[in-house]
């Protein structure tokens, strides 16, 4: 990042080959469209691509990213036009190569009802992820699929890890509870 | 059983599996864990929790989307500073006194425009901006045509005229207030202006719509 403030724009090149991937599944896993994850996370490195001549690195640049996404991925779900959606948010793979992507990786997926039962698990989180209250989904998404600490989470959602502690803990306990018959 | 204890550990059992107890408050939980199956099988399925969300499938953005994000920068890249951002404190004199003279030509070519269409005078007129002087050909530059029925007009920008006001020149920041300078920055998007209504709100006369020709 310091070289891109610099003016070296194959540093943008390479964050965004390195981070764009995690960012696009991190949007993903927040708005529940792949299409939507894709524009998401272009808006998150054009801000990145902004942001750098006034960059300072205060907190740790992926904390910083993370922040820069989950603020997009707020925003993203709070325009109007999804606000006035009758439809609550749900997760909806928009194609088949989708479809087949999102299946688990199993060593006995070419069986039919093995891969099956995991792409109807795999379906049941999302859709429990995609309704949790946003800022539960923003802490348990860094949290468990970033492997973020409780503090860099805290950093990223600009809140006290003691907060973070709290919204892990009940979108934890909600998915227990709503992918029980799977555990 | 669940006992209190075993809600006061419930509490913790999350942060606890994610290794985010201090020391103490782990060893408090695990001595509670040897002895109490209920808080064990808890703990059991907030690990499985995790690692089911831990090992969703990671998908593969499209294989243009590094191109999409070259293209979209070029675009986009470096237009950080909101365009329409009214600014005057950091333009300075100089700027005020600029964009004073450019409202006042504006101001009376919309009359104009605006007089000479509601007196029905004949079809494509050009009417230009700069009344005073004589701006060569070269220093003409069409800023937008404005077509209403079979009238059409185009505003066409020029040199300054040269008759403006002494007070304009001396005191430029007063014309700050005036509407016309305020939407001053909206000439820039016509589409915003045409949508807005812009030519009424301007004060024109007998103007519904504007277009961009």
């Amino acid at each position: 990042m310091l070289r891109l403030r610099a003016g070296d724009e194959d540093a943008f090149r390479e964050l965004f080959e390195k981070h764009s991937r995690s960012i696009v599944n991190f949007a993903y896993h927040f708005v529940g469209s792949r299409f939507r994850a894709e524009e998401l996370a272009q808006d998150v490195f054009l801000q990145l691509y902004r942001a750098a001549p006034r960059y300072e690195p205060q907190a740790k640049f992926t904390t910083w990213l993370y922040r820069i996404a989950t603020n997009a991925c707020l925003n993203e779900l709070r325009r109007p036009e999804r606000r006035h959606k009758t439809r609550p948010l749900e997760y909806e793979p928009e194609d088949s190569r989708e479809r087949a992507e999102i299946a688990f990786a199993d060593p006995e997926a070419e069986r039919g009802d093995t891969a099956l039962a995991g792409r109807q698990l795999e379906a049941r989180i999302r859709e429990v992820l995609v309704k949790l209250p946003e800022n539960q989904r923003a802490a348990l998404l860094m949290s468990r699929t970033e492997g973020m600490s409780y503090r860099e989470v805290a950093d990223a959602l600009e809140t006290s890890e003691s907060a973070v502690k709290s919204l892990v803990f009940r979108a934890t306990a909600t998915l227990r509870k709503e992918l029980a018959e799977f555990l | 059983m669940s006992t209190s204890i075993c809600d006061r550990v419930a509490a913790e059992l999350v942060a606890y599996v994610d290794g985010e107890q201090p020391e103490a408050e782990r060893v408090r939980i695990e001595a509670h864990l040897r002895t109490c199956l209920s808080c064990r099988r808890e703990a059991d399925g907030i690990a499985k929790v995790n690692a089911l969300l831990r090992g969703l499938p990671q998908v593969e953005p499209a294989a243009d989307l590094g191109e999409r994000m070259r293209q979209r920068l070029e675009v986009d890249g470096r237009d950080e500073q909101p365009r329409r951002t009214w600014r005057p404190a950091l333009w300075g004199l100089p700027a005020l006194a600029a964009a004073a003279v450019a409202a006042l030509v504006l101001y009376s070519t919309l009359f104009e425009a605006g007089t000479n269409r509601s007196a029905g005078a004949g079809a494509g007129r050009t009417t230009r901006l700069a009344r005073a002087g004589a701006p060569s050909p070269a220093a003409e530059r069409v800023v937008a045509p404005v077509a209403e029925g079979p009238e059409h007009a185009t505003i066409v920008a020029g040199d300054a005229p040269e008759d403006v006001p002494r007070d304009l020149i001396e005191h430029p920041e007063l014309f700050l207030r005036l509407p016309v300078v305020r939407r001053l920055d909206k000439l820039e998007h016509f589409e915003e202006v045409r949508h807005q209504g812009a030519p009424e709100k301007l004060g024109r006369t007998g103007a519904s719509a504007w277009s961009v020709g």
